[in-house]
């Protein structure tokens, strides 16, 4: 599979579904702990995941090219679940986040996506600051996203971008200390 | 967590539903559409002839009432019945070239063409047309001989001088009394009052005088006082059986 485009292309071109299979086995996990960093809940987050592949399996948006396709499937990804914070705000819900099982969830999800066990130790401490530091590390450092990249899906400008990297990282620097994260090793 | 699989199975899952929701949609809306389109297209027809005039119920009222158009002249032309005696006669007279005439002829054609109007009542429009031309003629008639007073009609009947038929006619002509000839009493169809005298102006012209104001012009015709008589009562018949029935 080459960067998710030839893939979808032939699902929405020539109905291959298994264009569609494709897309959902590269990019799943990933938009499923992106999606995360900004509902911070994994089981809101796989279904806004699932919102996703079925928004683009059904409505078959056009892709342009104007940027990456990961890029542009994490925008839809990112306007489905600021939708859903939308609705959540009008009906006030009992919050899931510390259920158990669900941080189970995320550690499978962190141990198979991430794999290194470091990362996985940056991507807790993470998981600790606020939403708009969580989705930019996420993007950039685990997604390897340009700045650029990472504005086009946050919807902001790149200075704003840079600005917000740059807090994020003080911030999540400060996170790391505080849980005896060894600097030496990295 | 779901796996992959489960993530992949459920999507296509979700696909597929949606879009057999949205077939069932189309197929709903092809019905409705197909339900509403006849009756929206009857709707804009029946509009249509209502917007044209089509269905107004002017148009009902309008050929139901020229029946009634034509009952309607048919009694006008039985109350102004009497009066079209004197049409009648003057149709016997109407190739006469007096210019006294002229008025009276002018209803020659009224009588008949009513008459006509009442047999043709299968041609309304044709009918009303004429009447609508005949009723002010005999309306004029009327007038007329309303204004020579109520023995005019008597009067009006038979007039018979001496074996002579004579026929009222209204003209602008001035006639003045000539030569005494009796007393209407003594004639065929004339009133008991008043006196009959001939028209220094015409041998033809008789005038019957009531008063010095109230005076009556008659003028002669061809036919023969039986014959006049005759006609008369078939037409005395007839007005008295329509003033009856009226």
């Amino acid at each position: 599979m080459d960067n998710g485009a030839s893939s979808y292309r032939r699902f929405r071109d020539n109905g291959d579904e298994h264009g569609l299979d494709e897309i959902i086995i590269g990019y799943r996990d990933g938009l499923m702990l992106y999606l995360t960093s900004i509902v911070g809940n994994i089981h809101t987050a796989e279904e806004l995941t699932e919102d996703t592949f079925v928004l683009i399996g059904t409505k078959k948006p056009k892709f342009k090219g104007n940027s990456s396709f990961k890029t542009w499937l994490y925008t839809i990804g990112r306007n489905i679940a600021i939708d859903y914070l939308r609705k959540k705000s009008r009906h006030a819900s009992v919050p899931m986040d510390e259920l158990p099982e669900m941080q189970s969830d995320e550690e499978e999800l962190e141990t198979a996506y991430i794999k290194k066990e470091q990362q996985i130790t940056v991507h807790k401490a993470m998981r600790k600051l606020n939403p708009e530091y969580q989705q930019i590390l996420w993007l950039t450092y685990f997604e390897e996203m340009s700045s650029k990249e990472a504005a086009d899906v946050m919807k902001k400008s790149i200075r704003s971008v840079e600005s917000i990297l740059y807090r994020a990282r003080k911030s999540l620097r400060s996170q790391l200390e505080k849980e005896g994260f060894d600097y030496e090793k990295t | 967590m779901k796996k992959h699989e489960d993530t992949i199975r459920e999507v296509h899952r979700r696909i597929n539903e949606y879009e057999a929701e949205k077939k069932l949609r189309r197929t709903r809306n092809f019905k409705i559409a197909a339900a509403v389109t006849p009756v929206c297209a009857a709707a804009v027809v029946g509009v249509g002839l209502w917007k044209g005039g089509a269905l107004s119920s002017d148009n009902a009222k309008m050929s139901g009432s020229n029946a009634n158009i034509i009952a309607t002249e048919q009694n006008t032309t039985e109350v102004n019945t009497v009066p079209a005696v004197v049409t009648t006669e003057a149709t016997i007279k109407q190739n006469e070239p007096a210019t006294a005439e002229v008025k009276t002829t002018e209803a020659i054609p009224v009588q008949h063409e009513t008459t006509e109007a009442a047999a043709k009542q299968t041609e309304p429009v044709t009918a009303e047309v004429k009447t609508t031309e005949a009723v002010p003629t005999q309306q004029e008639t009327t007038e007329a001989s309303e204004s020579s007073q109520g023995t005019m009609r008597d009067m009006l009947a038979v007039k018979s001088v001496n074996g002579i038929v004579y026929l009222q006619f209204i003209s602008s002509d001035v006639y003045t009394c000539g030569e005494y000839i009796g007393e209407s009493s003594e004639f065929i169809g004339f009133p008991e009052e008043g006196s009959i005298y001939l028209s220094n102006e015409s041998p033809d012209v008789i005038i019957l005088k009531f008063t010095a104001d109230n005076e009556v012009t008659l003028k002669k015709t061809d036919i023969s006082p039986e014959q006049y008589q005759q006609e008369y009562e078939q037409m005395k018949e007839m007005i008295d059986s329509k003033r009856a029935a009226f």
